[in-house]
């Protein structure tokens, strides 16, 4: 019956991710010249040209560095805005929470493309701070990485709050207040009681965002552009400018199993640190 | 003066008051439970104590002095909590620690109050566990050690046993009262468990609505509890509406139908309501006829349901081995003078 019941599920992974996995990673294998088009066959010459080449080091040292940093602000951001939330009583904390859910509700391109008016040389922002007399020339936003970075956290952190406020939400108010009568400041119990039993949370959240922020293509394609390119965005460029296909799927392939093995050795990680928290 | 007074407490929520003007005084070293229903104001008593709820009005003194402006957490107070509260990312002996590591306890001396306090609830054995690795019972003595470990001026337990078994929670009750005696702290039990209170406290004061209304020594409040709504919620009672045809100083003579029993207490009206505690009552040759309409065993006691011209009685009578009366039995109920109570409304 389980077995039946998870027919479905199991008929759509198959179709729509185990057979296209496969096929790129054969696809990876082939080899490509102009002359000739894809020939089929088993060589590493893509994966020695990912993995040797000057230019895809610098390629996937930014998406390293860009799902970095907008993990490292997004659990600065999003955090504490997890725990505003956990505290607030209850009209309130549906309404915030949907504030916060809202740049999930729009689509990327427009979401993306308002980034662009806003930040751009002759945006809102830049209007504002040149009027103000505070720059004098504008402050470049759109094809920067300080640019992408905040893109990024901006549709991302969401799902940095939803998974710490899960936590949250599991922690017993009264432990805080047991904390409070054995002495503790307000500080002190944010510190060595909130925090430590946040941190599965704050982990795995981090975890979300890394992956979807290492993986992103539109956002980084609008804001940071062709001159600071990502894995996905060198992968769409083999795929669809150079038809070097087998090229771009082994790029999708280093990408694949980089990230893979990020996420096993961070559970790994997280697991046995905090196995009192998760236990039970 | 007491070591702890309530003076004029009152917990507004809105329009509605919580507590409605509590006044109470506890000795130094007593044992006092808070007993009552759920939502008769005892539980947000217990936190304005402790400092988690400010009053709307009234005063809290501690050892004499008043504690409206001193926070939570520098009031000295040991807290338990229902939930027991641990933290769940600490061993036994850190969640033991916390506290005085709070008020920068050096290291050695910590170590040895832990040890010390682990060994006085018996748990010296398990200081490098984790709370989830702990029984219910287990958790709940190292919420007690952490409590006391800080030699707090007063001990709070807020409905300690609640999330325990039957079996654990007897012997929890008599395990913690005897704590309590041997570190003589000044102890507030809250709790909805008539027989918790009783059993653990030195004094009971029965809530209802935001207010006292009966405060006493167990057996005293358990004897004569004075109102309808405090003998209902301390153990079982047969209440029977009653005509008043006599008075005297303290006891009034009280007519059911044909029926006239003398009773303690006066009577505010012409009408009463009379108290028969089940145990109070007992088969014997004389006494008013009735018939075992239902008859059920409890183990140490039969539980009878007995017919009479006063209506229906609940009579309890220990199991003394062999005999008992069958259903459909023929018998009279009989009791001592001072068992039937007069109570009012």
């Amino acid at each position: 019956m389980p077995y039946l019941l998870s027919a479905p599920a199991t008929a759509v992974l198959t179709l729509f991710l185990a057979v296209p996995l496969v096929m790129v990673l054969l696809l990876s294998f082939n080899t490509f010249t102009m002359a000739t088009g894809i020939q089929p066959g088993y060589s590493l010459v893509n994966y020695i040209e990912v993995l040797g080449d000057e230019y895809f080091h610098t390629i996937f040292g930014r998406t390293f560095l860009l799902a970095a940093c907008v993990t490292a602000v997004s659990a600065l951001i999003g955090a504490p805005e997890a725990y505003i939330v956990h505290r607030m009583r209850a009209p309130w904390r549906s309404l915030f929470l949907l504030v916060i859910l809202g740049p999930l509700l729009v689509s990327v391109v427009v979401r993306t493309l308002g980034w662009a008016v806003l930040l751009g040389r002759n945006g809102m922002v830049n209007v504002v701070l040149k009027s103000l007399g505070i720059v004098e020339s504008p402050v470049e936003f759109m094809f920067t990485f300080t640019g992408m970075t905040v893109a990024l956290v901006h549709v991302l952190v969401p799902f940095l709050v939803l998974s710490v406020w899960t936590s949250l939400r599991r922690l017993d108010p009264a432990v805080e207040a047991a904390a409070i009568s054995l002495g503790a400041s307000q500080i002190t119990v944010l510190r060595r009681i909130v925090l430590p039993q946040a941190m599965p949370g704050i982990l795995s959240g981090c975890l979300i965002v890394f992956t979807l922020a290492a993986s992103a293509f539109a956002t980084p394609a609008i804001v940071g552009g062709r001159r600071l390119k990502v894995a996905s965005m060198a992968a769409y460029d083999e795929f669809l400018n150079s038809l070097n296909w087998p090229l771009g799927a082994a790029i999708v392939v280093v990408l694949l199993v980089a990230m893979v093995a990020i996420v096993m050795v961070s559970n790994r990680v997280v697991e046995r640190r905090f196995r009192q928290v998760f236990e039970g | 003066m007491a070591f702890l007074e309530l003076t004029g407490l009152v917990k507004r929520y809105g329009t509605t008051a919580a507590v409605d003007g509590v006044d109470l005084a506890v000795e130094r070293g007593e044992f006092l439970s808070l007993l009552g229903p759920s939502g008769c104001g005892k539980s947000t008593t217990l936190m304005m104590i402790a400092g988690f709820v400010d009053p709307t009005a009234g005063r809290i003194a501690i050892g004499g002095r008043d504690v409206a402006n001193i926070r939570p957490n520098n009031r000295n107070i040991g807290v338990v909590f229902q939930s027991f509260a641990l933290f769940p990312h600490m061993t036994v002996a850190e969640n033991v620690g916390f506290g005085l590591e709070m008020r920068g306890v050096a290291a050695e001396e910590r170590a040895r109050r832990i040890a010390d306090t682990l060994a006085l609830v018996r748990l010296a054995d398990f200081a490098q566990r984790y709370p989830k690795q702990l029984s219910g019972g287990q958790q709940q003595r190292v919420a007690l050690a952490r409590a006391l470990v800080v030699q707090p001026d007063l001990l709070l337990l807020d409905e300690p046993m609640s999330s325990l078994d039957a079996k654990l929670r007897e012997e929890m009750r008599v395990e913690i009262r005897d704590i309590q005696r041997r570190v003589a702290i000044t102890t507030i039990l809250v709790t909805h468990d008539q027989s918790e209170a009783l059993l653990m406290a030195d004094r009971v004061a029965v809530m209802d609505r935001g207010r006292i209304v009966r405060i006493g020594r167990p057996y005293e409040v358990y004897e004569d509890p004075g109102s309808r709504f405090v003998c209902n919620f301390l153990g079982r009672t047969n209440l029977i509406p009653a005509a008043v045809i006599g008075r005297s100083p303290g006891r009034s003579r009280l007519r059911i139908g044909a029926v006239e029993i003398d009773a303690l207490g006066d009577a505010p009206s012409e009408r009463a309501t009379l108290s028969l505690r089940p145990e109070r009552l007992a088969f014997a040759e004389e006494g008013l006829p009735g018939k075992v309409e239902s008859c059920l065993f409890m183990g140490g006691q039969w539980l009878y349901r007995v017919g009479t011209a006063i209506g229906e009685l609940l009579v309890i009578r220990p199991n003394e081995g062999g005999k008992h009366v069958p259903e459909g039995g023929q018998v009279r109920v009989s009791w001592d003078a001072d068992a039937p109570r007069v109570v009012h409304e």
